[in-house]
């Protein structure tokens, strides 16, 4: 029981009389080297047990034994905080120094442990994460994987026997996410503890045991093959069924012979079973390329290139020859890894940033003209931002919201738009428009931005990472929105790493990799390019994945991309067919 | 040109890396050396003090292989406000002992001291910044933090946990760019709901306020960012141990010594030059009122 994690009736509030804590009478024991992931919506206090298991903040009422350590003793807490690590969400948010090195050395310093021993750790982590050739760079001119990487090694080189990762992927894109639970792997084989905080239910299926936390108690506690069974439960308390999960139980229907346990895609793909009879002469598996559209479009980039300013070398070009169109009532997706240029192309669209070169117009605007009527063009051309942080500034949720009507000038009583707005993301007006912006949960802030956005009341909305970060819950009640959104007739254009939901919306999609559109057309073109796909550092998504594979072991599944339902029903026609 | 470009075109930090004599100094004794030059500047009555000091302020630049380009465009801010203070002195400065009057009208008066007095302001600014160009341009933060770390050092007997101090320079060295960043995004966030960030008409009180929407809110996201970084830093075992160390040791070289001493010599020079001159009965071809006091 030596290093092990243990909460014992563990029940914290943040006040000692509030009416409901945020963590109920938890009991867990973590062994030394467990890989566990924990799961629960946004404000079901997955957070409060990290910051509890690292003895920043002590349990109400209970024990906790971290590392083996009762956190309720100081003493205890200079080796809670060497043996338990902690990665954050945002990796800007936990850096301290100007420095790569320096930044991983802030941990081993505060241990008080010699110049020669902290160096040797340095460049042991640095080899590690790959960072040697950054290691004079200042932290703040990282890409965000690299980011991530160094936040994981300044924690590494503590030495720790456990550590944990609070949505460390989150923001990251799918291959970054990859490498960040390949890491995580690796520190399980060597015995390391690690717990995994994640929203993505497949990364958690990855761990050997997940919890799942929901109002502060712990609901569930097993292997990923038990707790994901329980698919409508799951719902129920707005999480949901792993993609492989969901997708194993649908073809188990027709294959029997599926194993009972798959948590990974590649588990999944390789026991598919090949077609039993002659195979059938697939039908056009390359759907035609769409004719080019000879209506103008709504949204027209043309030969875009921007670069950053000469001292910000560490910046590439970030838009090197771009050109986009986009159609009126269209949903159309920019993919591409992170630094792709994806945010700087979106800002281009409301005059954020002028064009350096290149042309761009939307609807009747040329924004190249000095003279542009910046204020109406932004009447039509709305953007929501990455992270609602950055885009949150009023101090009262009401003021937020009410700011763009404001000052661009709207008929009707701005209390009514703002309600509309509020209403429309999911908002109760008069419970919401006095609350502080500062006091919202994750999910509220993020409802928060979009509804100021909507407020305005654009034809087109520029949406950069709208699903980023979002529970599952959450993310069913935006790709509801967005469905809305587009059955109004409205355009909208939005940057993502996570396409998987929005494929049957889309009507056309862009792959930007180094600042280039590589691939574009619609998703059925674009996503059946699985090379051009990968040298993009794009994943094609799981569905187009599986009807891939199912195509290679000879089923007839007649296009690239289909939702579930469509591919069972193409695999019953060819089983049909095989007899 | 929108505000937020600007923003962009801030640079994060004075250092210019290279491989120089002044460089490779101690940070200890770079901090000390050139807190000791910067006193001498600000003292010294003497023009003939300021003009040894600009000299070997000058001296430093060659050796510590910065620029004259880079040197020259540094002054190119604050120019404008040391100017105009020489203007202020030149004209309007009430001054005891006139000497010789060319020109007097109401307050406005011109007179020899007055123009010597504005001469040496300028004089004496002009320094100053060198020396910080020198002195920033030769340092890297790092260096600085661990300059300032084994200064601190002694205070340590007295029970006093110096790395504190230390840790809120890193702080303010770290913030900066952060700073300007969230600016950036902040501005970004208002223009794109209707705010008249890029408006190019507009005069001073337009342009303040523009600016006023952007403190409160930096403010805000400044102070979460400190909280959520206060837990990062604990959560890495800061504040633990009683002793924090580093990853870089300094030793004290034979030419960090050297170095002190020269500077302490030439501090006492700069500032007591006159006296020292009578002192050794040094005559000098300048006229009595260059040694004029300001």
């Amino acid at each position: 029981m030596a290093d092990n994690i243990r909460l014992e009736n563990v029940t914290f509030a943040f006040h000692p009389d509030a009416r409901d804590p945020v963590l109920t009478d938890i009991n867990l024991n973590i062994e030394q080297g467990e890989s566990v992931a924990l799961i629960g919506t946004n404000g079901s206090g997955k957070t409060t047990i990290v910051r509890l298991l690292n003895a920043l903040l002590l349990p109400t009422r209970g024990k906790v034994i971290a590392a083996g350590l009762d956190t309720a003793d100081p003493r205890n807490h200079p080796l809670i905080r060497q043996r338990v690590g902690l990665v954050f969400q945002r990796p800007q948010d936990q850096i301290v120094a100007s420095t790569v090195e320096e930044e991983i050395a802030f941990g081993p310093s505060n241990l008080g442990l010699p110049p020669r021993e902290i160096r040797a750790r340095v460049e042991q982590v640095l080899t590690l994460t790959r960072l040697q050739a950054l290691r004079d760079r200042h932290p703040f001119l990282l890409s965000a994987g690299e980011a991530q990487r160094l936040a994981l090694a300044g924690v590494l080189a503590m030495r720790p026997r456990c550590v944990i990762f609070d949505e460390s992927t989150a923001m990251l894109d799918p291959l970054n996410s990859k490498t960040v639970m390949q890491q995580a792997e690796k520190l399980h084989q060597q015995g390391i503890t690690t717990i995994m905080i994640t929203h993505r239910m497949q990364e958690a299926a990855q761990c050997s045991r997940v919890l799942v936390l929901h109002h502060g108690r712990l609901l569930g506690d097993g292997a990923p093959s038990a707790v994901f069974s329980r698919a409508s439960e799951l719902e129920s308390i707005g999480l949901a069924q792993p993609i492989v999960h969901a997708a194993a139980r649908e073809l188990r229907k027709f294959f029997p012979s599926l194993p009972a346990n798959i948590n990974r895609t590649d588990q999944l793909l390789s026991a598919l079973p090949t077609h039993p009879g002659n195979t059938l002469v697939p039908q056009s598996s390359s759907p035609q390329v769409a004719c080019e559209n000879l209506t103008k479009p709504l949204i027209h980039v043309d030969r875009l290139t921007h670069t950053y300013p000469a001292q910000s070398a560490a910046y590439p070009p970030a838009l090197d020859q771009i050109s986009l169109r986009v159609m009126k009532g269209h949903m159309h997706a920019l993919i591409g890894a992170s630094g792709s240029g994806k945010s700087t192309l979106l800002q281009h669209l409301n005059a954020l940033i002028r064009p350096q070169s290149g042309q761009v117009t939307v609807g009747p605007f040329n924004l190249n003209r000095q003279d542009l009527d910046t204020i109406a063009l932004r009447r039509m051309v709305a953007l929501a931002f990455q992270q609602p942080e950055d885009q949150i500034f009023a101090y009262y949720v009401g003021d937020e919201i009410a700011y763009g009507p404001r000052n661009l000038g709207f008929d009707g009583k701005l209390a009514d738009i703002v309600a509309r707005a509020m209403q429309e993301v999911g908002l109760d007006f008069d419970r919401y428009k006095d609350r502080l912006t500062s006091e919202l949960s994750g999910g509220e802030r993020r409802k928060v931005a979009l509804a100021s956005v909507l407020a305005m009341r654009a034809d087109i909305i520029l949406l950069d990472e709208p699903l980023a970060g979002l529970d599952p819950k959450s993310r069913r009640q935006l790709l509801g929105l967005l469905r809305d959104l587009q059955q109004k007739g409205k355009t909208l254009l939005i940057s993502t790493h996570q396409y998987e939901g929005l494929l049957d919306m889309l009507n056309t999609v862009s792959v930007l990799q180094h600042g280039r559109d590589v691939l574009h057309g619609p998703p059925q073109h674009v996503f059946s390019q699985f090379s051009a796909l990968h040298s993009a550092g794009i994943l094609p998504p799981f569905h187009v994945r599986l009807a891939q594979a199912l195509r290679d072991r000879g089923w007839p599944i007649p296009s690239a991309v289909m939702g579930l339902p469509a591919l069972a029903a193409a695999i019953e026609r060819g089983s049909g067919a095989a007899i | 040109m929108a505000i937020f470009d600007r923003l962009q075109n801030l640079s994060i930090g004075q250092y210019i890396p290279a491989d120089s004599i002044i460089h490779r100094l101690d940070p200890r004794v770079k901090i000390t050396a050139f807190f000791l030059l910067t006193i001498a500047v600000t003292l010294t009555p003497s023009l003939l003090g300021l003009l040894a000091a600009s000299l070997i302020t000058v001296l430093l630049l060659r050796l510590s292989r910065i620029p004259l380009k880079n040197a020259l465009s540094k002054l190119a801010v604050p120019l404008p406000m040391i100017i105009l203070l020489a203007l202020l002195q030149f004209l309007i400065a009430p001054r005891v002992p006139e000497g010789k009057v060319f020109f007097s009208y109401q307050i406005l008066t011109i007179s020899a001291a007055r123009a010597y007095a504005a001469g040496m302001l300028c004089l004496r600014f002009i320094t100053l910044v060198w020396l910080f160009t020198i002195a920033g341009a030769s340092t890297s933060s790092i260096e600085l933090i661990y300059g300032f770390d084994l200064i601190f050092k002694p205070l340590q007997k007295l029970g006093i946990h110096t790395y504190t101090l230390t840790m809120t320079i890193q702080m303010m060295l770290r913030f900066i760019p952060y700073l300007i960043f969230n600016a950036e995004k902040i501005a970004k966030a208002q223009a794109a709901r209707g705010a008249r960030w890029d408006d190019p008409r507009g005069g001073l009180v337009q342009r303040a306020k523009q600016i006023l929407p952007l403190i409160l809110p930096l403010i805000n996201t400044g102070l979460q960012q400190a909280d959520t970084l206060a837990q990062a830093m604990l959560a890495r075992g800061y504040g633990t141990a009683s002793r924090r160390t580093g990853l870089r040791e300094y030793h004290l070289h034979q030419r960090d010594v050297i170095f002190l001493f020269f500077t302490l010599v030439a501090a006492i020079v700069i500032i007591w030059l006159p006296q020292l001159q009578a002192l050794f009965q040094v005559s000098t071809a300048f006229p009595a009122f260059w040694y004029f006091p300001v």
